[in-house]
């Protein structure tokens, strides 16, 4: 099941009056096992057998919480959270790497003529368990660290891991952020209609429209054969392509975070217009921001950060963003993306370390002429590096970077269509940041009806220019 | 205990904005789907005949049919369609 479709609507919608009631009838506890139940049958529309797995997440979880506190003090807690952390790695590394690890081992032992091979299995990635996984280990780290009080019941932990909103494909939700949510039930007379509709709204338009549209009409065809198409349609498929993973991507958040709010919780917000960024570092401040913080606290923070040496500071950048870019895709190009990103953002530290200040702390003391000169090159570079991202592999990604030096042919791709939509995608980005809170003041001032009238007119207008069906969200494959 | 960088979690979204009841969203929900159900009778009537088949779903599509003959004579469903057709001449093809 999907977001933007008839079948999510009716799903919600009847999540929504359930939950509520039960709220109302004062039954928290049935109000959570009911979230619950739907989270699974949410999951099941993907494969009902992996439903298990996401049970099984969840006692290994609450089974790893229960340790931590038992073993408070003492050794054995490290012990508890290091079998958490192994064992959330573990289900995420066969899951996810194992196909790759052993084709690739069985392709070197071929080259140095071993007979032994890995067995090559068919192996099913189940939809979102890079997100699942990674809020395990925040929910065993975050009560190790003692950022959490305590460790949760089964019930509380199935609902964190579980909760459909964020289930396949985050944002990435901290333990620490979201628990303490649970132990009250939400309140109906505090909730934050007006960002669950507009976000709502506003999701499903990016991605019906501005992604799906991109995607098919200009960055599936440049992408699937580069070698087709002159530097005039590959240049405005890679800028397509910027446009629509930010627009499908920061959609699914955006939808996820409304549905959240319109059932009474609060996740943590996602993107901050993103190609915007002064420099790479300003820019993993504003992307996937659940993830780049979940990657700094869990990851680069644990192997030293910033506080062994400036060559320390730099292998851990390096080898953070290089785990960050394996942990979209088991595949090269992934790696290579993430490094490259790695690699940046060490580049941008030594520069602006020679003049005693942090690459962000220099963005903001630059001049408006500089600081518009650094959004261009960001931009740019990181539109690069999506190269690398969208690619099938890096034959193909080698492809497009040469074929955008071949300006012989003129553009059949790109239409005034598509073009306006890669203008929305970026004009968006420079928006008044508090954009929200300026449409909540009007929303407050329309009655109700006149909100229901103009959500209603919306969708219509979504559904008129929007392609038939809907494609599914890149960061599913994650 | 390691401390964390920032604060975990944060409120920037909500910042600013005010709260109101959760029963407006059943408001909005309720006109915004009797709008679509009204214009968009095609896009009903399309979803039900793609759910698997059964006695239940066949009622179903029945049904969705029989509605959209409805819409189609008030002339609400020929708008959304002469919307979309508006559109499609700038759509690329599929």
């Amino acid at each position: 099941m999907i977001f933007p479709t008839l079948n999510f609507l009716l799903f919600f919608l009847t999540i929504w009056v359930v939950s509520w009631a039960l709220v109302a009838c004062g039954r928290h506890g049935l109000h959570k096992l009911v979230i619950i139940a739907a989270s699974y049958v949410f999951y099941a529309f993907w494969s009902w057998k992996l439903t298990f797995l996401l049970a099984f997440n969840a006692i290994v979880n609450w089974a790893v919480g229960r340790g931590i506190e038992l073993g408070r003090a003492t050794r054995w807690q490290k012990v508890a959270v290091t079998l958490g952390v192994a064992a959330n790695l573990s289900v995420l590394g066969f899951f996810k790497y194992y196909g790759w690890f052993s084709g690739e081992l069985n392709e070197l032992l071929t080259t140095v003529h071993v007979e032994r091979e890995l067995p090559l299995l068919e192996i099913v990635l189940p939809v979102g368990i890079s997100f699942f996984t990674f809020q395990g280990i925040s929910y065993v780290v975050d009560l190790y660290r003692g950022h959490l009080d305590r460790a949760r019941g089964f019930i509380d932990v199935a609902f964190f891991l579980s909760f459909f909103p964020h289930l396949v494909a985050g944002p990435i939700v901290r333990a620490s952020a979201f628990m303490p949510q649970l132990e009250k039930p939400p309140n109906p007379n505090r909730v934050f209609v007006s960002l669950g509709v507009m976000l709502i709204v506003w999701g499903v338009f990016k991605k019906a429209v501005v992604a799906n549209w991109l995607a098919v009409g200009l960055v599936d065809p440049a992408f699937r054969d580069p070698t087709g198409y002159g530097g005039a349609d590959l240049a405005a498929a890679t800028y397509g392509y910027a446009v629509q993973i930010y627009c499908d991507f920061s959609a699914y958040s955006d939808i996820a975070i409304g549905a959240a709010a319109l059932l009474g919780y609060r996740f943590q917000r996602n993107f901050n217009q993103p190609y915007r960024a002064v420099t790479i570092a300003d820019f993993w401040r504003r992307w996937h921001i659940s993830l780049s913080t979940w990657l700094r606290d869990y990851l680069y923070i644990p192997l030293g950060g910033n506080r062994g040496g400036r060559l320390r500071t730099y292998r851990n950048l390096l080898v953070t963003m290089l785990l960050g870019g394996v942990w979209h895709g088991a595949a090269w190009s992934f790696a290579f993306w993430g490094g490259l990103h790695g690699l940046w953002l060490g580049v941008e530290r030594f520069v602006y370390g020679r003049f005693g200040w942090s690459p962000v702390e220099a963005a903001r003391r630059w001049h408006v002429l500089m600081r518009g000169l650094g959004i261009l090159v960001t931009f740019h570079l990181v539109c690069l590096l999506w190269i690398l991202f969208r690619a099938a592999d890096l034959e193909r990604a080698e492809e497009v970077v040469l074929g955008l030096t071949h300006w012989s042919q003129p553009a059949e791709l790109l239409t005034p269509f598509l073009a306006a939509l890669i203008a929305i995608g970026l004009l968006i980005q420079f928006t008044p940041s508090d954009m929200i809170v300026r449409l909540d003041h009007i929303y407050q001032r329309l009655p109700v009806v006149a909100v229901g009238v103009l959500a209603g007119l919306s969708l219509l207008l979504i559904e008129a220019v929007g392609g038939d069906g809907s494609a599914p969200f890149i960061y599913f494959q994650f | 205990m390691q401390k964390p960088v920032q604060p975990l979690g944060t409120k920037d979204l909500e910042a600013g904005l005010r709260p109101t009841k959760a029963s407006d969203f059943a408001l909005i929900a309720g006109i915004a789907v009797a709008m679509l159900l009204v214009f968009n009778s095609q896009g009903l009537m399309t979803w039900t005949q793609r759910l698997p088949s059964s006695a239940t779903t066949a009622w179903l599509a029945e049904r969705a049919y029989e509605w959209h003959g409805c819409m189609e004579r008030l002339g609400t469903a020929q708008l959304m369609e002469r919307l979309k057709l508006v559109f499609r001449q700038y759509t690329p093809e599929t």
